[in-house]
């Protein structure tokens, strides 16, 4: 049998729940959450890789999402809500 | 094959994450213990080389491309990998460290795709052979690249079957 042609790389879309994540249908791949002062929490389970970031949370999703971008994935913009409108 | 557990921080004094409360950044990661590509850590704040700096380390065919500095290979696509269950064989279907399907027996082979719960399909007259080969092609049509290792897959599974 020959291997399917994939039409599109795996997409990853932005959910707000407690903190922002990362998912893929319904697997959890990422996620970034604020902590106490201006501590930014990355957590990614593809790698097992934490980070406690001090950069905004902006900058933090931007982070994550160029990693995944990078890897491979097409992922969602950085949703307004988090950005505030920065871009 | 083990895992430990390794920790890296920025090696940079002037790091702006130091400022935050002297901690700096801490990267966490779990890496299988054989020995495989050189991995160079950079700080995700400022780009310097994260300590241990230069050390050898292990990873493995999973670990998500695009973590380092560049030094392993970037393909095109995310790479999926087979893995044993723990203590017993295949076959979880890997994302680095993250499951996104599997392949077991229950009354018929079932093969489940995690980024679907709808989807579990039961193949009670089915070969093992065909219901991998089903998960394996669920995840080609989704833009990744999966491992082919059916026939490793099937003979894990030969004296159980």
């Amino acid at each position: 049998m020959s291997d399917a042609v994939p039409l599109a790389k795996p997409r990853l879309a932005w959910i707000k729940r407690d903190g922002w994540y990362l998912m893929h249908g319904d697997v959890i791949f990422a996620m970034v959450k604020a902590s106490h002062a201006d501590v930014t929490h990355v957590h990614d389970w593809t790698g097992l890789l934490e980070l406690r970031m001090p950069k905004s949370f902006a900058d933090a999703a931007r982070h994550l999402r160029s990693q995944f971008i990078a890897a491979g994935f097409d992922v969602d913009d950085v949703p307004e809500e988090i950005t505030g409108g920065e871009g | 094959m083990s895992d430990l557990w390794r920790f890296f921080e920025c090696a940079n004094p002037s790091c702006e994450s130091k400022q935050l409360d002297g901690a700096g950044v801490v990267l966490q990661i779990r890496m299988p213990v054989s020995l495989g590509h050189r991995v160079l850590f950079r700080c995700p704040v400022c780009s310097d080389p994260m300590q241990p700096d230069g050390e050898v380390l292990a990873t493995e065919s999973g670990h998500l491309p695009g973590r380092t500095s560049g030094e392993l290979n970037n393909p095109p696509r995310p790479r999926l990998t087979w893995r044993h269950y723990d203590g017993g064989p295949p076959a979880r279907l890997m994302l680095g460290q993250l499951e996104v399907g599997h392949v077991w027996a229950s009354t018929g082979w079932v093969a489940r795709d995690h980024t679907s719960p709808t989807h579990e399909a039961r193949y009670g007259s089915g070969s093992l052979r065909a219901t991998v080969t089903d998960l394996r092609q669920r995840f080609l049509a989704a833009g990744f690249d999966v491992d082919d290792a059916t026939d490793p897959i099937v003979a894990g599974f030969r004296h159980e079957t």
